[in-house]
């Protein structure tokens, strides 16, 4: 059979027996799931028995690259990860950026799955169907970008690795993976899982090839997203500074609270220490994409002068040092950048890493936690920064809780739980307070929890002041259907809870074809481009519609498997404190309020009504927050639907 | 192609490595024109990297210098002299 877009074949390996095998990819089952996260959610519901110990022999991790991955579909990068995460118990997917997903279609298989433990520490290699479980002993205790660098010594830079730290090796759940040295896969602890596996890394490099159906059409739809990346005044912007582009404006709105969320810092303050001025000033950088990527926003950094002078790093999201570091912990832009490397080499969750430390700060503040149990006193500044890193290291003491995350530390200091703000253990790297935007909401109601990057999704609803006939366009643009515009769009406002699950479902299918979704790239596509995209290189047809029902067959197939594991609609509340207490930025005290800030949500009933529409826009059970069988029957899940039966939903 | 034509050719491209992003978007259109099938490792030139940083862009021996490549660089790194992008 003659594959298009597809390579056509998955790769089965079981770590504890050694055995390596292939087979066909299920072509009904690609159609129905496109790819990438869709087959991925979709192998595991069959795979992974319920409830079990994520860092059991028992748990599985399903790579998988999206539809596209492999082509010059603009932005066609995502490789995903679907595994059972430690950190919250949770089944969900993790997607990163890099040549993983791409590389491992030239060597023949869309998805790999791995099962078992393996005595020793090993990687596995990938060199088309000559695939190997190595010894890793060496690459064991090295850095992720010391383990990288010695990969493509051996394979070639022009092979590409997926690599766990320190953090991983050693069952950190607060931890992750990097695709290239680069690209953050895995929030929640894919790391520790893939420790627990003792698999240390995955280098893969595909002399094959990827065929694609209709080369003409595909040029077509290619040319025209070309040019609609070119109508983009800030393209040049993203390139050379990446995310850090927004800084400034983020400053201004005060979406960077620090101090355990209780405040937002002066904007004029830190655009000085840390605006794009200062950027220049301290950094020399070069543009990473990852392959196919035409607006790229990636960097490799390098500090020109001051404190860690000559220091060279790489940067995904490349305002992660200010956003994480150097802003909650008053730290010199040279210092941020030192503390985003030393986490990235260690693989431990920039998001949850920096945020814990700002909780213990606090709960050190009320006497909640002692010197003697951190063995110091936490400080907002760069010597606690880098100790706590080496501490959730070394699991000594409280950091052994610690480094298990928010819920681990709530389980051992129950008092906590009041001033942690989570959302099934992933913290938010934005507040609801400062805008209640789609990307927000989603951070409650994600099976994965808070793990989406505010303010990064296409289509952008987490800035605020949109005016609405800009979101009517947007909600017509996502083909979200008249029907559900009309219980949106309300008395001149708009719902961001009911907007929320047509995001969902469109970003969900990106997932399935391996498409990027941050806002200068989600933006080049749309249902109908991405469809038709599909199709051009597949040869299988697919609707817009049809596109965006798969991406919602997913993310219910996604929430059954976690209703399973005992997920419901208490896992989904708005914190405490956010409706409790206000943010303090400059002069204002934000406090929660409706998109258009037209209406203040000040108690828990009034939050709850929010998750009401929610679950109503679904179609899902709204006591529950569980999807119906009738709702699981219609996408075309009888296997959820029976689950759901089962488990004593109706 | 004779070795001056090709001197020839190689001159009327501009190679800016320090602006190579490593999309590889220029190996994967030439495979697939050349080859029927999308990897870079197939095209007749390639990206040299380390650390993540482009080094060097070079053109294999088999490289006729059509200009496609050119045609998909949206960072600047390849350029025909006298216009193009």
């Amino acid at each position: 059979m003659e594959y298009y877009g597809y390579a056509g074949r998955i790769l089965k390996v079981d770590l504890s027996t050694g055995s390596i095998k292939t087979e066909k990819l299920d072509m009904d089952m690609a159609k129905k799931f496109l790819g990438g996260q869709g087959v991925n959610t979709r192998l595991i519901f069959d795979l992974l028995k319920p409830k079990i110990d994520p860092l059991s022999p028992e748990n599985v991790i399903i790579f998988g690259a999206g539809a596209l991955c492999g082509t010059p579909a603009p932005a066609a990068t995502k490789f995903s990860a679907t595994t059972k995460f430690p950190e919250s118990g949770i089944i969900g997917t993790a997607v990163g950026c890099g040549g993983f997903g791409p590389m491992l279609k030239w060597a023949g298989y869309d998805h790999i799955i791995v099962t078992g433990v393996s005595e020793k520490p090993v990687y596995l290699s990938i060199m088309d169907d000559n695939v190997e479980l190595q010894d890793a002993s060496d690459l064991w205790g090295k850095d992720i970008l010391e383990a990288t660098e010695a990969l493509y010594k051996k394979y070639g830079n022009d092979s590409s690795v997926l690599c766990i730290g320190p953090a991983g090796e050693k069952l950190v759940r607060m931890s992750l993976a990097l695709i290239d040295g680069i690209g953050h896969i895995g929030r929640g602890g894919l790391a520790a899982v893939m420790g627990s596996k003792k698999l240390k890394a995955m280098v893969v490099r595909g002399t094959k090839g990827i065929k694609i159906a209709d080369v003409e059409r595909f040029w077509k739809i290619f040319e025209f997203i070309v040019g609609r990346a070119f109508t983009d005044r800030n393209r040049l912007r993203w390139i050379k500074y990446g995310l850090h582009g927004v800084s400034e404006a983020w400053f201004e709105g005060g979406v960077v609270p620090v101090k355990n969320r209780r405040e937002s810092p002066p904007a004029e303050e830190a655009i000085k220490t840390y605006g794009l001025k200062a950027f220049d000033e301290v950094l020399e950088s070069y543009p990473w994409a990852g392959p196919s990527c035409i607006t790229s926003d990636k960097l490799v950094m390098k500090v020109k002068k001051g404190e860690f002078e000559g220091l060279q790093t790489l940067a995904s999201t490349t305002n992660n040092p200010v956003i994480f570091f150097g802003l909650p912990f008053n730290l010199s832009f040279n210092q941020g950048v030192k503390c985003h490397d030393i986490f990235n080499r260690y693989g431990i969750d920039e998001i949850n890493g920096s945020y814990i430390i700002e909780v213990l700060i606090e709960l050190y503040e009320k006497g909640l936690v002692t010197e003697e149990q951190l063995k110091m006193k936490p400080k907002p500044d760069f010597e606690t920064v880098v100790k706590a890193a080496e501490m959730i290291i070394k699991r000594e003491g409280l950091w052994d809780v610690v480094a298990d995350g928010l819920l681990a530390l709530i389980r051992k200091i129950p008092e906590a739980s009041k001033y942690v703000i989570h959302n099934k253990g992933m913290a938010f790297p934005f507040d609801a307070r400062v805008c209640l935007g789609v990307e927000v909401f989603d951070m409650l109601t994600n099976p994965r929890g808070a793990q989406s990057f505010a303010l990064v999704r296409t289509p952008s609803l987490a800035i605020p002041n949109i005016p609405i006939e800009m979101v009517k366009v947007l909600a017509a643009t996502y083909q979200i259907p008249m029907g559900a515009r009309r219980r949106i769009f309300k008395d001149g406002e708009w719902s961001t809870a009911r907007f929320t699950p047509y995001v969902e479902n469109n970003n969900t299918a990106f997932n399935c074809l391996g498409l990027c979704y941050r806002f200068f790239i989600g933006r080049l596509y749309n249902p109908v481009i991405a469809s038709s995209m599909y199709s051009a290189i597949t040869g299988i047809p697919l609707s817009p519609e049809e596109f965006l029902t798969a991406g919602e067959r997913v993310w219910n197939l996604q929430k059954a498997l976690n209703v399973r594991e005992g997920f419901d609609r208490k896992d989904d509340a708005i914190p405490e404190r956010w409706i409790t207490e206000p943010l303090k930025f400059g002069e204002k005290e934000l406090r929660l309020q409706n998109y258009t800030r037209t209406l203040t949500i000040s108690t828990r009933e009034e939050a709850e009504k929010l998750l009401d529409d929610y679950y109503d826009e679904r179609g899902w059970d709204i006591k529950t927050g569980v999807p119906t069988k009738e709702k699981l029957t219609k996408l075309g899940l009888p296997e959820a639907a029976n689950l759901i039966t089962e488990l004593g939903y109706s | 192609m004779t070795t001056e034509e090709r001197a020839l050719m190689t001159r009327k491209f501009e190679l800016h490595p320090e602006k190579c992003s490593g999309c590889l978007q220029c190996l994967m259109a030439c495979s697939l024109k050349y080859e029927g099938v999308v990897n870079p490792l197939k095209a007749r030139s390639k990206i040299v990297r380390e650390g993540g940083i482009t080094k060097r862009i070079v053109m294999s021996e088999n490289c006729t210098f059509c200009g496609f490549c050119v045609s998909v660089c949206y960072y600047g790194a390849r350029k025909l002299k006298g216009g193009g992008s």
